[in-house]
């Protein structure tokens, strides 16, 4: 089962490899798009999937890599090639730190503080106009000239993007990732195997905030601009939802999620006022009628 | 000592206020084991609720005071029906389920009140009897801030004596402690539920409606009320109804030091006292150690 | 070998262990009986570090194992066993040995390289529980007397050298409640572990045990070989019912 997953994600990537040849622009904008959301749900999901963790505030470091990334080019004209690593170190300091604090007590503290620190992110990011422009935005970010085309742009995300997932899937498919889904079970029982439960869920905290920063750093090029709406919870929930939605019990699912919601979100461009109470009531109707997400939906039919 | 009696007082009668939504937070989290993400948004409801009763009734010949009733009842009658409707068909589930739900909910009723009363900010004007300052000593200060400070204080007090004198505290107290005891009492457990959860949301809607006044009704509040009451439990320590008193009173003070020497930074400050105490006492400062 | 020197415990002014000493050498097949109440559960914890005693302490062959977290406990070569149910449910047998075997090995934080398939330290240890047969089944879906025999395959991996075992036959028919005891004593036997635990089969403690510690009002009023402990007093008179006083 998992190799036939594994056999079509590598035919979804040969296929979108081949999307630049269709020279519509606005596919190539769509699915860059797609895929940096695919990476950040994916992220997300290592800590609700496996780990059992919902965390409030994953968008604090998607915004952190953003903001890194594009500090680091603009400010001080570092080579992006250097910026985007840096970015990606910048962010897996901040989720050591925020994670160290985040994963001490039980998984309801875990909710809260996660949370907390998102908009404390934000509020800093909010606050600190100068360095990062406040609520105007950190904006004419300039990326290199080899990626400065819709389609070498989508190419760049692409393979970066691909990249990630094989480590993500490798990750959750490790000792690692084994462990998580047992700490989730039972704690308890765990610890009493031996396991470092808490330490083992920091790693995984880490490896997720650093891959959303990823996803972070590649979104705030594609815009040319970064907002602290990147760091703000509403940010956090979309990707959450993008998580529920596509189905948290499965690797895929979150891709699928993202995928789903995005293009939802083009579909109901009238309904954009009302963004989040649509995204609410798709997740509560998630919630209570087909918690496994869609990916679940697909099982349940395959099995028929 | 002018300046430093009015910062200190509005800093307890922040802090006041703030407990009246943490209180009702740690109760149902005490007994529902249920971490209520939408307490904010009740609160944000609340003082909705109140502005709108308010333009509709007037302020005088206490029509605040209605407004303030109003809120509460609202609040505990949508809390009724979605704990009736909905919620309680995920105790069963895990708790990731739960965590979820009230999360849309938060961004439902947000967005709800967005729809209905915009974006731009809000404000209700101060009750005509409690217009004006006091003398207090040492300084003159608002009447309205000191009688919220009074009303922050009789609640703690009620909820002391609810508490420890009557049946149903002795139940919330035994159901905080130990859930399983509460079947072992013969006590209608979905009701206690329901009663509770309508309770704690009534709490934060009356919190909101009475600090309308003092405060600006804008989009993004409910966030900010949450965060500070998760704040709130964490450094008092979850489900511990002294600690969130505690840890409501030390924010309220942390604040108004902070906005006199961080101007704009305060909120850091409070995040450093959460931190400081996540390290040395990761239970809080009332709470009970995991394992003791 | 483990030394539990006065530990004490209350709970909220109710005192659930109470001073409470004792002494299991290497080899050791001991057993803590006492009445419902008498604390058996709340030592177990306490010795293991799920509970933090008020006062006292816990050595492991000299080192100490109070205040350590579940996790350093267990590396130090402690095993347990829980009274209710504690395997990972929704796993399947197989992988929740798996989980135990990454915990033993501490690779737990090793996440850059697929999980090993290591099947014949699997199967040899489902072999020794006798579950080969489930090594595909959701644990869930056990018998509870399989679940036990999963419960004690998890504490085995660890290749304890202390085996704690908590009311290991609760709950079970009369006739597994017999099997097990046979094959706990086999392994223990064979593995040379030593062997601490708590049961309420008065039959299974005076067949296996050579150490036996009676708990009452969580304290210990006797320690001793079985026939020292039938023979004792206070012990009689706490089974037998007669007043104290």
């Amino acid at each position: 089962m998992p190799r036939r997953h594994l056999l079509l994600a590598a035919a979804v990537v040969a296929l979108l490899a081949l999307l630049p040849l269709s020279g519509s622009t606005y596919l190539l904008y769509l699915f860059t798009q797609v895929l940096i959301f695919v990476l950040f749900a994916t992220s997300l999901n290592l800590l609700i999937g496996y780990a059992g963790l919902v965390s409030f505030g994953h968008a604090a470091f998607f915004a952190i890599g953003g903001y890194g990334c594009a500090i680091l080019l603009r400010s001080y004209g570092v080579p992006l090639l250097l910026a985007m690593p840096a970015a990606l170190v910048m962010t897996a300091v901040f989720a050591t730190l925020i994670g160290a604090l985040c994963v001490r007590l039980t998984s309801y503290y875990f909710s809260m503080l996660t949370l907390a620190f998102g908009q404390l992110v934000w509020a800093v990011v909010f606050k600190w106009r100068s360095m990062t422009g406040g609520d105007d935005g950190f904006l004419r970010i300039v990326s290199p000239s080899w990626i400065d085309t819709p389609a070498s742009f989508f190419l760049f995300t692409l393979v970066l993007v691909t990249l990630a997932m094989v480590a993500l899937w490798i990750v959750a498919h490790s000792p690692l990732g084994r462990t998580l889904m047992a700490i989730r079970e039972n704690q308890v029982r765990a610890g009493f195997l031996g396991v470092h439960t808490r330490r083992v869920q920091l790693v995984a905290f880490i490896i997720a905030g650093t891959f959303a920063g990823l996803a972070g750093a590649l979104f705030a090029l594609f815009n040319r601009s970064i907002f602290p709406d990147s760091a703000w919870w509403l940010q956090s929930a979309e990707v959450l939802i993008m998580v529920v939605l596509g189905g948290m019990n499965s690797f895929f699912g979150p891709a699928v999620g993202a995928l789903t919601l995005i293009l939802l979100g083009r579909l109901t461009l009238e309904l954009t006022a009302f963004w989040p109470a649509l995204l609410a009531i798709i997740l509560i109707a998630t919630l209570f009628f087909f918690p496994s997400g869609i990916a679940g939906l697909l099982k349940a039919r395959g099995r028929r | 000592m002018m300046y430093a009696t009015i910062q200190f007082l509005n800093g307890l009668s922040y802090g006041l206020s703030l407990f009246l939504v943490a209180a009702g937070l740690s109760i149902i989290f005490g007994v529902l084991r249920v971490l209520n993400f939408a307490h904010g948004t009740f609160y944000m409801l609340g003082g909705y609720v109140a502005y709108e009763a308010v333009s509709r009734l007037g302020l005088a010949n206490g029509g605040f005071w209605v407004a303030v009733a109003v809120s509460g009842l609202v609040l505990a009658a949508l809390a009724a029906v979605i704990e009736r409707l909905m919620l309680r068909k995920l105790y069963e589930r895990d708790e990731i389920y739960q965590l979820l739900f009230t999360f849309a909910l938060v961004l439902l009723i947000s967005d709800v009140i967005r729809g209905l009363w915009g974006t731009q900010v809000l404000s209700i004007s101060f009750p005509p009897e409690l217009r004006g300052a006091q003398d207090v000593g040492l300084a003159f200060y608002p009447r309205y801030r000191l009688f919220l400070c009074l009303v922050g204080v009789a609640v703690a007090i009620g909820i002391w004596f609810v508490f420890q004198r009557t049946r149903w505290g002795r139940i919330i107290r035994a159901a905080t402690q130990d859930r399983e005891i509460l079947g072992a009492l013969g006590v209608n457990v979905p009701r206690v539920y329901l009663v509770v959860f309508s309770a704690g949301a009534a709490l934060a809607g009356i919190g909101g409606a009475l600090a309308a006044p003092a405060l600006a009704l804008k989009p993004g509040m409910d966030a900010e009320i949450i965060v500070e009451c998760f704040i709130v439990v964490i450094i008092g320590g979850l489900g511990s109804l002294w600690g969130a008193f505690i840890g409501a009173l030390l924010i309220g003070q942390l604040r108004s030091i902070g906005l006199y020497f961080v101007p704009e930074w305060e909120i850091v400050l409070v995040y450093l006292l959460m931190v400081a105490v996540l390290v040395f006492r990761p239970w809080g400062l009332l709470g009970k150690r995991e394992g003791a | 070998m483990l030394e539990v020197r006065e530990l004490t415990k209350s709970f909220s002014g109710f005192t659930a262990v109470n001073q409470a000493s004792l002494t299991v050498a290497e080899g050791d097949i001991h057993a803590v009986i006492g009445p419902n109440g008498a604390g058996k559960s709340t030592l177990f914890n306490l010795i293991t570090g799920h509970l933090i005693p008020d006062s006292g302490e816990v050595t492991l062959k000299g080192e100490r194992l109070t205040g350590l977290a579940p996790h350093a406990v267990v590396r130090r070569g402690l095993g347990r066993s829980f009274q209710r149910i504690s395997v990972f449910l929704r796993m399947t047998v197989w992988e929740n040995v798996q989980i135990a075997l990454v915990a033993k090995d501490a690779r737990e934080f090793c996440f850059w390289k697929p999980l090993q398939n290591e099947k014949e330290k699997i199967a040899q240890l489902l072999e020794t529980v006798r579950l080969e047969e489930e090594a595909k089944v959701v644990a869930g879906e056990l018998s509870y007397g399989k679940q036990k025999q999963l419960e004690l395959a998890l504490a085995l991996a660890g290749e304890p050298r202390v085996l704690l075992l908590d009311e290991p036959t609760a709950g079970m028919s009369p006739r597994e409640t017999e099997e097990s005891i046979l094959l706990i004593t086999k392994i223990v036997k064979e593995r040379g572990v030593t062997l601490l635990f708590t049961e309420h089969d008065m039959n299974m403690v005076f067949g296996i045990a050579n150490r036996i510690s009676v708990l009452h009002h969580g304290a210990v009023i006797a320690s001793g070989t079985p026939d020292e402990v039938r023979g004792n007093h206070a012990v009689q008179e706490v089974y037998l019912g007669r007043p104290t006083h």
